[in-house]
């Protein structure tokens, strides 16, 4: 492998590994939040809940995918 | 050379970055007095678990194409079941709430599945093997089954 095909590898590396970690520390914020959550959700909060829930469920990465 | 050595750093600090935000490195804080903790509790892991299941599906939508048919069979289970899966898990908690019916047990039992399904959601995501796919579905059909054991009508024994 020459090095510019090693150069180009380190780059997409380092865009698939960035990417990961953006990924990682949204998943982390996510779970800290929760778990810094001392009390229970007002009604507002609880009805948000739902709300997002309703539109992960009808997103179109949540319908079968067909294969 | 220095390609590879940029390489193989980068590939090292996607390791440590991965070990680094492991959810499950964090520890709860104490519920404040007067608050019920196993309504804290079950809420804090309906958010989160909706959060990795939202991340395992769009995972498998932006990768559809590159990855195994398994994969996307076993997220298409997992798209069935988990959906009104969750949904009836908030109505037993509301239920628990109004002291319909609902038990302090059952809703512990209830949240510990739903935290068993989304981690074997997390590491689906991160791993798509074979084992990863036996423990996701697993924990699905589990909480579905937890779900069915707590609206499942009274067992009658006739009187002779």
């Amino acid at each position: 492998m020459s090095n510019l095909q090693l150069a180009l590898l380190a780059l997409q590396e380092a865009a698939a590994a960035s990417e990961a970690l953006v990924r990682a520390r949204r998943t982390y914020e996510v779970f800290k939040e929760a778990a810094n959550r001392a009390n229970e959700l007002t009604p507002e909060q609880d009805a948000d809940l739902d709300a997002r829930a309703e539109l992960v469920f009808a997103s179109p990465a949540s319908q079968p995918s067909g294969r | 050379m220095k390609a590879l050595h940029f390489y193989l750093g980068a590939s090292l600090l996607l390791l440590v970055g991965c070990a680094w935000f492991h959810p499950t490195e964090l520890k709860p804080v104490p519920v404040a007095a007067g608050q019920d903790a196993v309504v804290v509790n079950a809420q804090r892991v309906q958010d989160t678990s909706l959060f990795a299941y939202e991340q395992l599906t769009e995972f498998e939508y932006a990768n559809r194409d590159s990855l195994p048919v398994a994969f996307s069979r076993a997220v298409d289970q997992i798209r069935a079941e988990f959906k009104p899966n969750w949904r009836a898990s908030r109505k037993a908690l509301e239920d628990y709430k109004a002291r319909r019916g609902v038990s302090l047990e059952d809703v512990n039992r209830l949240t510990a599945a739903l935290a068993a399904a989304q981690s074997a959601f997390l590491d689906l995501r991160g791993g798509q093997d074979a084992g990863s796919i036996a423990t996701a579905l697993g924990a699905v059909s589990r909480l579905g089954n937890n779900l069915k054991q707590l609206t499942a009508p009274a067992v009658v024994i006739p009187t002779p």
